[in-house]
């Protein structure tokens, strides 16, 4: 199968008010019964993400133009797009003399220059891969940290993300989490792993991404008041493969 | 017969459940989906004998209410399938034989409280595809097209030949050597059969 380049939304240019990434659960119930219990039964195998960025700031022309390129790509839904998740709070960053290492200084070419802009080559801090092979809908994991200085430590609700093979970026959220006490971790995942995993694969937890698409054709519709501003909502469902070209 | 483990009964004894239901086509080649979201993979079980995995990309819709079916009873029963699916369009595509007459098979999976399988998935209808329609609806915001497969079950397709009877004559007619309606023209509406008297 052709790996299909897929777009990135661009999260260092539109900045949302509010963000919601969840996993949809989908119940179905028989009713209360006499006694007052409601027995309910669920039937999605775990869920898939949604996604709801509010009011995102169209303040200005490189948002507004963004934006609106944004919608063309996306076609209505019809086309996937990787949305990264901004996580920074949460991510087990690594310390230095209690100082959070969140990211490395720049990397030059070999004669120290930059590229045109002026940026080098960046490299997240955390290094987080898979201990052993996982397989297709798995929910246990071991996870491995380390990095410099000391390795961040996991409590349960971060997020992280894998790029598969033929799904490509799928996120998943850490439910629980027990320190082995070298470096790796015991952690249940939700939703459940969607491919079989390698041991060592890298997992992102710096921007977790995953393939969403939009939830309806109107989802990138923006009203703009007078001076060329909207705080258009926007909401994304996960995507699934096969992919069509852009 | 459904067979449950001891960890599937106590899984459907507590007041929340978590089920997989299966739906198989054996077609050329075979369609397997589930309701749940992504793939999963199921072991060995009565219909796939290496396990499989079943595809939960929204292309399976909804399923039917199926009915134990005893008696000699037949019934037919739709499948709601996505009807804008690239893998059920290609399907519905091929040549309708090779969707017809195909087994078709609806199953459900007990799954414990970290999503794993108790056991394997429990075939609980077994049917014969026989033919697909497609429907195109406007609702608000949009348009839904579905596929719907009917399904027949085992007696769907029994046949009585028109203009013919379960008289001694036609049964001898249909299958010779056959007693089975010697005895039709003693039975008739308001009439009292007398017990017979050997003596």
């Amino acid at each position: 199968m052709t790996t299909v380049a897929l777009f990135h939304f661009p999260i260092n240019i539109l900045w949302e008010a509010q963000v919601s990434w969840e996993i949809t659960s989908q119940m179905v119930g028989s009713g209360q019964t006499a006694s007052g219990v409601s027995p309910t039964t669920r039937i999605d195998g775990g869920g898939a993400w949604k996604l709801t960025l509010s009011e995102v700031n169209l303040l200005w022309a490189d948002a507004r133009r963004t934006w609106r390129s944004l919608s063309a790509i996306c076609d209505g839904g019809s086309n996937p797009i990787v949305v990264p998740m901004r996580d920074i709070p949460d991510v087990p960053y690594p310390t230095s003399g209690g100082v959070l290492l969140t990211r490395y200084d720049d990397i030059n070419h070999t004669d120290d220059v930059p590229f045109a802009s002026g940026v080098g080559y960046q490299v997240g801090t955390v290094d987080a891969s898979l201990v052993g092979a996982a397989l297709l809908n798995a929910t246990s994991l071991t996870i491995a940290i380390s990095g410099p200085g000391t390795p961040g430590t996991l409590r349960g609700g971060e997020h992280f993300s894998i790029n598969h093979p033929v799904l490509r970026y799928r996120m998943y959220r850490i439910r629980t989490v027990k320190d082995n006490g070298d470096g790796t971790w015991n952690v249940t995942i939700r939703p459940p792993l969607r491919a079989n995993t390698p041991d060592g694969t890298l997992l992102d937890f710096a921007t977790p991404k995953c393939v969403m698409r939009l939830a309806s054709g109107k989802e990138m519709d923006a009203a703009f008041e007078p001076m060329w501003i909207s705080r258009p909502t926007a909401s994304f469902i996960e995507a699934f493969p096969p992919f069509p070209v852009p | 017969m459904l067979v449950l483990n001891q960890d599937e009964i106590d899984a459907i004894e507590s007041s929340t459940q978590r089920l997989g239901i299966f739906f198989r086509l054996d077609s050329d080649p075979v369609v397997r989906l589930w309701l749940g979201v992504g793939p999963c993979r199921v072991g060995v079980n009565a219909l796939d004998a290496n396990g499989a995995i079943y595809t939960g990309f929204g292309e399976l819709n909804n399923v039917p209410e199926v009915e134990q079916l005893i008696n000699g009873r037949a019934t037919r029963v739709e499948f709601a399938i996505s009807g804008v699916s690239g893998r059920v369009m290609q399907a519905a595509s091929e040549d309708a034989e090779t969707i017809q007459g195909s087994e078709c098979a609806l199953g459900l999976c007990i799954f414990g409280g970290s999503w794993q399988q108790l056991g394997p998935p429990k075939w609980i209808f077994r049917g014969t595809a026989d033919y697909m329609t497609m429907a195109q609806d406007a609702v608000e915001g949009g348009v839904t097209r579905m596929i719907s497969l009917s399904v027949g079950s085992l007696m769907t397709s029994r046949r009585r030949r028109g203009l013919s009877y379960l008289t001694n004559q036609d049964q001898q007619a249909r299958h010779p050597g056959d007693r089975m309606c010697e005895r039709t023209t003693l039975y008739a509406q308001d009439t009292d059969k007398v017990w017979p008297r050997f003596s």
